[in-house]
């Protein structure tokens, strides 16, 4: 028990453990302070339109559908055309209409808006006179936001994994892992003790985390809590892992940034792709997209469904705490 | 002083290839030019909204071909929340009532107008174009830009670091103190090799993807901001390596460097979204250099070169004096 | 060869490391700084290599102020042996010394292979990588880059680190050997042995002084106690007797059927280390 201690001592006195830890609730505070800011400009139109060409009333028609900017002369609204991080269509005078100008290089949906445009503004009497009814949808950027804090989870439970990867190899490099050899220590005292370590720190760094983004009702915490740990003890064991196979620090960092990628890149993809059947099957063999899912269902659904990630997730701490035993003994009757 | 040069040349070139950063760039090419021309182009394209009609009584003669016809209201409701970004149109009334689901106010506005304007007008009528590039064209340029910038600075970086740490482990660092030659030159190869390496990344990058011609116009000035980046990167990793302990270290300041240094610059560049400091953003007016060199405006300001130089010599300055600290050190 | 007067330097304001050093290291000399860790031996011998700068006092080395001196041709003319073993352990033996030797002129070098085998380093190992091999290995490969460019002038720090007892015969063997070619060796250790067995003169150095300098031999005869201690058989009795020498110079003064052995209480360098120092070695 008191081994426990001074491995969690080690830990924190572990400059890069402590940075990994505080930098998921870092983003996390972040992200809630992004939600605060008004992103909605990111879907409007943008206009551009020379100074005393077009009519006042044209202008305010134009910025019902999004900015409309000035610009003095012909050659910099082209240029601002041409720009190639913004989608402005140029607006000029034609005679009692408009007409309209765009790079040649937008997505189709800003040369369509460009090529209708004037006949909005001639039939402009028209669709004021339309009746409009408005569903309610999520905010969508509301749900960007809550993607990457789920991301943010995700690299909060799995700092366990960099824990663990870092304590061992850390323990390699100074010669503690001979010293362990010789010490009266049990296999599974060994295991025990990282496995700890490494759970511990990536359930205290997903909690926190959670705290500061989320408000959620008590059920809803304690799915959440149930979630963040079979997910901490997953990548626990993976650091094992990767302490176990990486020859020297390089190696394992490159091991640890490989294991956070796949980690945060498969689940994202297979959320926003929508994969389902055999290529979502296969997704579940990465531990995170279970979570990711689970924690998508938590803050999104009205009725959350997650047992069939709790039970994708016990899977996984079984069959990976299964493989880690049979690898070591393995490894052991061949040395 | 030549002949000391090529041998530290050689010698940088056999650790990279021991260290299988070459294999890594070859690797990172063939996915960026399959991720470009397989995966991006076809995924970055919208349409503008659907338009559904649900026309009862057939009160219209003709009809766009852009509106899609429902044949009842179920069926328009389904398909409005299969297609969140689709305007409905219910003609049962006799008046046309548009639906739609909340996007932002502005452009429901237009969602909802244009939608009737289908309903009036067949007017074809095409927008001026006042550029060059095709939508193909240009996203294969951000894309090649984009990436080359992340391979410079993530994947480069970290390369050097690697490199430099391996050689600080072993010690060698502090034999090269004795050794005849000009100390500078230690770093001057260093940074020889990133350079070389990253030009012709820079150049196989944009042949795959921008195809010959167009490269052919924008290549010189691809491969100056290409340098500019290479070199400050080069100098970034080289002082990193001396100035922190060990990898774990430094791959924490990479992290930071990755996630904090970049995201603002790719929002600012790719998006409407500008932070009003990111002007004072070294990375973000070499970012800005390059996309532009790649759409043909290449920068010619001189402010903005000798910024560049300044920089990079500053930082040359910093490399130099770190490294001999490091020299002095015991093992 | 290497002249030193007013040897100062400081790590930062306050943590003066070096305090008014003065020496001469004659050409062909083996010279030794003896030292516990942290005197300032290593300080020392980095200003020496040109490796720290920002001194105080002067320094010369080949004839001429030391701020003149650290070019290539300085260079060119010193060998150095750090105190680990630096190379590159991805590479084999061969390899790094091509690497190294690659830095002089080729009608300076010596032939590796001869220099390797000189060193008694294992054949098989040759094409090795470096991270194979044990630490006396590496230890031989890292003096054969000191040897490799025939220096004048020699840095060897703790040479017989590391090595088994028959390693360091051969080493100081070779360092021997160096000496008659006409090599100057500057020499920082804490191994009294090597000191004792090789140096023409040794300094002791604590807290960044010279408390002590001068041959082996002079040192350890000054502060003889010059007593003998003689063992000897008598009436079938071993027996030990202690006499002064003054004593000695007119006959063994007591009865004895057989003397055994006669031992001088000669001090060790360690023991006249503790003395001037008041602190051991280690």
């Amino acid at each position: 028990m008191w081994g426990l201690i001074y491995q969690l001592k080690s830990v924190w006195k572990d400059k890069f453990c402590i940075m990994s830890f505080l930098l998921p609730i870092v983003v996390a505070v972040a992200l809630n302070f992004i939600g605060t800011i008004d992103l909605s400009s990111l879907g409007e139109l943008h206009f551009g339109a020379l100074e005393n060409n077009l009519p006042t009333g044209t202008i305010s028609w134009l910025k019902q559908y999004g900015s409309v900017t000035m610009y003095k002369t012909r050659e910099d609204l082209i240029a601002s055309i041409n720009e190639p991080s913004t989608e402005l269509i140029g607006v000029e005078n034609d005679g009692n209409g408009i007409k309209t100008m765009i790079a040649g290089d937008e997505l189709d949906i800003y040369r369509q808006v460009a090529d209708t445009l004037p006949a909005l503004y001639a039939n402009q009497e028209n669709t004021e006179q339309i009746n409009v009814r408005i569903l309610e949808r999520p905010d969508i950027l509301a749900g960007m936001q809550n993607i990457f804090i789920a991301m943010t989870l995700i690299a909060a439970m799995f700092m366990g994994c960099t824990f663990n990867a870092m304590n061992i190899i850390s323990e390699k490099e100074n010669g503690i892992d001979l010293v362990n050899q010789i010490l009266p220590m049990t296999h599974s005292q060994y295991v025990i003790q990282k496995i700890f370590v490494g759970f511990v720190c990536g359930c205290l760094s997903a909690v926190m985390t959670v705290c500061i983004c989320f408000r959620l009702s008590l059920q809803r915490t304690l799915l959440m809590l149930v979630l963040i740990i079979l997910s901490a003890f997953v990548a626990a064991l993976i650091g094992l892992f990767i302490g176990k196979f990486s020859k020297n620090l390089m190696v394992g960092v490159v091991y640890v940034k490989i294991v956070m990628i796949v980690f945060m890149a498969v689940p994202l993809l297979s959320y926003l792709l929508g994969a389902n059947g055999l290529i979502l099957t296969l997704c579940y063999f990465v531990p995170s997209n279970a979570t990711f899912e689970g924690i998508m269902n938590l803050v999104n659904s009205t009725e959350p469904m997650i047992a069939k990630d709790m039970l994708i997730l016990m899977v996984h701490c079984i069959v990976w705490f299964l493989f880690y035993l049979s690898i070591s003994k393995w490894r052991k009757k061949n040395e | 002083m030549w002949k000391s040069f090529c041998i530290l040349f050689k010698k940088d070139c056999q650790m990279m290839i021991a260290g299988k950063f070459f294999l890594v760039a070859v690797g990172s090419l063939l996915i960026y030019t399959l991720f470009i021309n397989f995966g991006y182009i076809n995924f970055m394209n919208m349409q503008l909204y659907n338009v559904y009609l649900y026309d009862p009584q057939g009160t219209q003669q003709e009809v766009s071909e852009r509106i899609c016809p429902v044949s009842s209201l179920e069926e328009l409701e389904t398909v409005l929340l299969a297609d969140t970004n689709g305007v409905g149109i219910d003609l049962s009334s006799g008046t046309p009532n548009i639906i739609l689901y909340y996007g932002s106010k502005k452009v429901d506005k237009h969602r909802a107008d244009y939608a009737s304007l289908l309903l009036y007008s067949s007017d074809k009528y095409t927008a001026q174009i006042v550029g060059t590039n095709t939508t193909k064209l240009k996203q294969q340029k951000e894309m090649s830009c984009e990436l080359l910038f992340i391979e410079i600075v993530a994947v480069g970086f970290l390369g050097i670091a690697s490199v430099l740490f391996k050689e600080k482990q072993m010690g060698v660092i502090r034999v090269h103190a004795v050794l005849p030659l000009k100390k500078s030159l230690f770093i001057l190869s260093k940074l020889a090799v990133f350079l070389v390496s990253d030009l012709v990344f820079a150049v196989l990058l944009t042949l795959l993807n921008v195809g010959f011609f167009d490269t052919i116009h924008i290549l010189p000035a691809v491969l100056v901001q290409t340098a500019i980046l290479s070199l400050i990167m080069a100098l970034m990793g080289f002082g990193c390596t001396m100035l922190l302990n060990d990898f774990k270290q430094f791959s924490l300041a990479y992290l930071i460097i990755a996630l904090f240094v970049a995201t603002p610059i790719f929002l600012s560049a790719n998006t409407s979204i500008k932070m009003a400091w990111i002007d004072w953003h070294p990375f973000y007016q070499v970012y800005m250099g390059l996309k532009n060199a790649y759409f043909g405006v290449p920068v010619t300001s001189p402010v903005y070169y000798i910024c560049s130089a300044c920089g990079i010599a500053v930082l040359f300055v910093i490399v130099q004096t770190a490294f001999h600290k490091e020299m002095g050190k015991e093992g | 060869m290497i002249e030193v007067k007013n040897l100062t330097f400081s790590y930062g304001k306050d943590k003066q490391v070096l305090h008014s050093l003065n020496f001469v290291v004659g050409d062909g000399e083996i010279f030794g700084f003896l030292g516990p860790n942290g005197s300032g031996k290593s300080t020392t011998q980095k200003i020496l290599t040109g490796i720290l700068k920002g001194h105080g006092g002067t320094v010369s080395l080949f004839g001429q102020d030391i701020s003149m001196v650290h070019t290539q041709d300085f260079f060119q003319k010193i060998g150095v042996l750090f105190e680990f073993p630096y190379l590159y352990a991805n590479l084999s033996a061969i390899d790094n010394l091509k690497y190294f030797s690659s830095f002089y002129p080729a009608k300076q070098l010596r032939d590796i292979g001869e220099v390797l085998e000189e060193l008694e380093f294992k054949s098989d190992f040759l094409k090795k990588p470096v991270s194979s091999y044990s630490k006396g290995m590496r230890q031989r490969v890292s003096m054969a880059r000191a040897l490799i460019s025939n220096p004048q002038l020699l840095f060897l720090d703790e040479p017989t680190s590391g090595l088994d007892p028959t390693g360091a015969v051969l080493f100081r063997k070779i360092i021997e050997e160096e000496r008659r070619k006409g090599t100057t060796v500057f020499l920082t250790t804490h191994n009294m042995l090597d000191a004792d067995l090789l140096c023409d003169r040794v300094a002791f150095i604590t807290n960044g002084n010279i408390v002590a300098l001068d041959t082996p031999k002079r040192l350890k005869e000054q502060n003889s106690k010059r007593r003998v201690v003689v063992s000897y058989l008598y009436q079938g009795r071993r027996e030990e007797k202690t006499i002064e020498i003054p004593e000695l110079e007119a006959g063994i003064p007591f009865l004895h059927d057989e003397i055994l052995s006669i031992h001088s209480e000669e001090p060790t360098l360690e023991d006249m280390f503790i003395q001037y120092t008041g602190r051991g070695l280690s």
